[in-house]
C-alpha cells in the first residue's frame, strides 16, 4: 500500500458504490418523470426531457453522495519526514494585481517561515506576467520596499517576463525550465494565496516522507469577505467545503486533485511530467491549456506520481470574488477551461480517474444548461403533444378519462430538493453534534446562516444558470473569454451597473412568464422560482454587492483569527498609511 | 546598487530581474503529448501509463 493513501481496493469500492448510487438516483428521476410525463401520450419531447432530467438528477446525486462520504469516513493518518526540509522555492504568479496588498501577503508568509526556524529552507519567487507597465513599475518599487523591509535579499527574487506566453502555467514552466533544479520542491500560490509558515513546513515533511509524492494540495480557506455575497461564499465554503473535500479524499487513490494553488509539487516530478504543449486549432478549444492544473494533476499521475489533497491540513487561505458579476466573470473562464477539458479525454495513458474528473469538470458548467433546456422543453411540450383521445377503446361508447400522475412530478420535484439541501442540513446536524458549529458563532448561529445560506443559494441560482449558460454558448460559439486579471477590491455595485450586467436576465425572465403563459399556464407555479428571481436579477446583483454585516455568516477564522491573517493586515497597514515607518509588531515579535 | 537589468540568457527570452538574480539551475521540462496520436483510439486509451509518449 503507498504511503498516506487508501488501499486500492478500498477505493474502487468507495468509488464504485458512490457512482452506482448516484446513478439510480439519475434512474429514479429518469422512471419517476416517464410516470408523469407518458401519462398524457408519447410526445417528440419526452426523450428529450427524459434524457435531461437523467444527467441532471445524476449531477445532483453525484455531488450528495461526496458530501455523504465525507461525513462518514475519518482521513488516514499521513506519515511526515521530521527532518530539515528540502530547498522549498514559493512561486507567487502575479498578472496586473495590487502590488501592495500582494507583497504585504509574501511578507507575512515570509515572516510566518522564519518563526518556524526553517526560514532558510524556503526561497520566494515573484513570477510577474503582468502586462500593465505602470503595475509593472508598482511592483519594482513594492519589491524594493519589501527587500528593504524583511532584509530578505537573495530569499526573495522578482522578476519580470516580457512575454506571457503560455500565462500561468507558461510563467510556472518559465520558472522551472531557469531555475528548477536549485529546489526539491515548490509551493505553487496565487496572488491572493496566504498560508501559515507552519502549513507550509508540514506540506513539505510530508512530501519528504513519500518519495512518490509528486503533488500535495490544501483545501484553501476564503478569508477577508466583506459584501454580502462574499461572506455569504466564505461561510459556505468554510461550513461546507471541507466536508466535501473529506469525501473526494477518500475516493482520490493516487489520482487527487490539483486546484493550481496553495499546492506543493516536487519540483523533478512536475518538470518530468507537465511540459504543457499547445492544443491545435484556434480558441476557444485550441491554443494553450486554460484550466491547467487538472491536466497537471493528470500528467503526474500518468507518469506514475501520487497526487493528494490532505483536508486535514489548515492554515491555507485565498480570498474570493465580492459580487456575483466577478464571481461570473471567474467562472466564465473556468468554464472555457473546463469545456476545453473535452479535447483531452481521450488523451493516451491517463487514469481512467483523471479522465472522470475532466467528465466532471465539464458536467459542472452543462448540468446548469441541461435544467434550463428542461425547463425549456416543458413549457414548449404542448405544441408537441398528440391531442387527448377520449375513447381509445373501438366500440366503447364511454369517454376514458387520462389518469392523472401529478404525484410522480411532487416525488422528482422532492428528490431534486432532497439532493439540494439534505447533504448541506446533514453537515449542518454533524457540526451542531460534533461541536465544529462552535467555530461558526454556536449551534444557532450556524443554523441560522446555513438556513439563510440555503434561501440565498435558491434565489442566486437562477441568476448564475442564466451566466453559466451565457458562459457555455460563447465557448460553443468559439468565443474567446481570453484571461482578464482579477478584480478585487470592495466589490459593490451601484445599481446602474447592477442593471447593466443583469438586464438581460430580467428581459430573458420576462419572455420565459410570456411563453408560459401562452403554452403552459399550468406550470407557472412550478416555473415561479426560476422566473421570480430572473425577473429580479439587476436587484439581487445590487443587493448582494453591498456590505455585509461581520455578524452574519461567521466562521470559524473570524471566531479564532489565524495569525498570518494579522501578520498580514500588519503589512498592509504600514504599506498603506506612510506615516509609519515601524515594523508591524506581530512580525518583529515573530522573526 | 544595480536594481533592475536583464537576464543575459541569450537563449531565452529577455527578462527584467530586480535586485537579485533567481538561481541559474536549468531543468528540462518536456512537452508531454496530450492529443490522440494518430492511432486507433482504443489504443490511445490503453496505451502505457508508466512511460507516456512524449511529443
Amino acid at each position: 500500500m503507498p504511503a498516506g493513501a487508501a488501499t486500492p481496493l478500498r477505493v474502487l469500492g468507495l468509488r464504485t458504490a458512490l457512482i452506482g448510487s448516484s446513478l439510480l438516483i439519475g434512474a429514479a428521476g429518469l422512471v419517476l418523470f416517464l410516470r408523469y410525463g407518458l401519462a398524457d401520450g408519447f410526445d417528440a419531447m419526452d426523450p428529450v426531457r427524459a434524457g435531461l432530467i437523467f444527467i441532471s438528477t445524476f449531477w445532483l446525486a453525484w455531488g450528495a453522495m461526496q458530501a455523504l462520504a465525507g461525513l462518514t469516513t475519518r482521513p488516514p493518518a499521513v506519515p511526515r519526514d521530521d527532518g530539515s526540509p528540502g530547498m522549498t522555492a514559493i512561486l507567487v504568479p502575479v498578472y496586473n494585481e495590487d502590488p501592495t496588498t500582494t507583497f504585504a501577503r509574501i511578507a507575512a508568509m515570509y515572516d510566518s517561515l522564519q518563526a518556524t526556524g526553517q526560514g532558510a529552507q524556503f526561497h520566494f519567487a515573484i513570477l510577474s506576467d503582468t502586462r500593465d507597465e505602470a503595475v509593472a513599475e508598482q511592483e519594482r518599487a513594492a519589491f524594493l520596499r519589501l527587500l528593504d523591509a524583511t532584509g530578505a535579499e537573495g530569499r526573495i527574487f522578482y522578476r519580470r517576463r516580457l512575454s506571457n506566453r503560455g500565462r500561468k502555467a507558461g510563467n510556472i514552466e518559465d520558472f522551472i525550465t531557469r531555475s528548477g533544479a536549485a529546489y526539491e520542491f515548490a509551493l505553487i500560490l496565487d496572488a491572493d494565496s496566504l498560508m501559515e509558515g507552519d502549513t507550509i513546513v508540514e506540506m513539505v515533511r510530508r512530501m519528504q516522507a513519500v518519495p512518490d509524492l509528486g503533488l500535495l494540495q490544501t483545501l484553501p480557506v476564503v478569508v477577508n469577505a466583506r459584501s454580502r455575497f462574499g461572506r455569504i461564499q466564505q461561510f459556505s465554503a468554510a461550513f461546507y467545503s471541507p466536508v466535501f473535500c473529506r469525501g473526494l479524499a477518500m475516493m482520490q487513490g493516487r489520482t487527487g486533485p490539483f486546484w493550481g494553488h496553495n499546492a506543493v509539487v516536487r519540483v523533478r516530478a512536475f518538470a518530468e511530467a507537465c511540459g504543457l504543449p499547445e492544443l491545435s486549432g484556434p480558441p476557444p478549444f485550441g491554443g494553450h491549456i486554460l484550466s491547467h492544473d487538472y491536466v497537471e494533476a493528470a500528467l503526474l499521475a500518468r507518469a506514475g506520481w501520487q497526487v493528494r489533497v490532505d483536508d486535514d491540513l489548515t492554515g491555507s487561505y485565498e480570498e474570493g470574488p465580492e459580487n456575483m458579476v466577478l464571481h461570473a466573470r471567474r467562472d466564465r473562464r473556468w468554464c472555457q477551461g473546463n469545456l476545453q477539458h473535452s479535447r483531452l479525454l481521450l488523451a493516451p495513458g491517463l487514469k481512467p480517474w483523471s479522465r472522470f474528473v475532466f467528465v466532471q469538470g465539464i458536467l459542472a458548467y452543462l448540468a446548469p444548461v441541461l435544467w434550463l433546456a428542461f425547463l425549456i422543453a416543458s413549457i414548449l411540450a404542448p405544441l408537441f403533444a398528440p391531442p387527448v383521445d377520449y375513447f381509445p377503446i373501438p366500440g366503447w361508447s364511454f369517454p376514458v378519462l387520462p389518469v392523472s400522475e401529478s404525484s410522480k412530478a411532487l416525488m422528482l420535484a422532492a428528490t431534486v430538493l432532497a439532493l439540494l439541501f439534505a447533504p448541506k442540513l446533514l453537515i449542518l446536524l454533524a457540526a451542531a453534534l460534533g461541536g465544529r458549529a462552535r467555530g461558526f458563532g454556536g449551534g444557532l448561529a450556524a443554523t441560522r446562516s446555513v438556513f439563510s445560506e440555503l434561501l440565498f443559494s435558491a434565489i442566486a441560482a437562477p441568476v448564475f444558470l442564466m451566466f453559466n449558460t451565457r458562459s457555455v454558448l460563447q465557448v460553443l460559439a468559439g468565443v474567446d473569454g481570453g484571461w482578464p486579471a482579477q478584480s478585487r477590491g470592495d466589490g459593490s455595485l451601484s445599481l446602474r451597473e447592477a442593471l447593466a450586467a443583469g438586464n438581460w436576465i430580467a428581459v430573458s425572465g420576462l419572455a420565459g412568464l410570456c411563453l408560459a403563459l401562452w403554452l403552459s399556464p399550468a406550470l407557472l407555479p412550478w416555473l415561479s422560482p426560476v422566473l421570480v428571481p430572473m425577473l429580479a436579477a439587476p436587484l439581487i446583483l445590487w443587493w448582494s454587492s453591498a456590505p455585509g454585516s461581520p455578524r452574519r455568516f461567521v466562521t470559524d477564522e473570524e471566531t479564532r483569527r489565524p495569525v498570518i491573517l494579522d501578520r498580514h493586515a500588519g503589512w498592509l497597514a504600514r504599506w498603506t498609511d506612510t506615516s509609519t515607518d515601524s515594523r508591524p509588531a506581530v512580525a518583529v515579535s515573530a522573526a | 546598487m544595480n536594481a533592475f537589468s536583464a537576464l543575459p540568457r541569450p537563449d531565452l527570452e529577455t527578462q527584467v530581474v530586480a535586485r537579485g538574480a533567481l538561481p541559474d539551475a536549468p531543468l528540462a521540462m518536456p512537452q508531454q503529448q496530450l492529443e490522440r496520436a494518430r492511432r486507433p483510439w482504443l489504443a490511445g486509451l490503453i496505451g502505457s501509463r508508466q512511460q507516456p509518449d512524449r511529443a
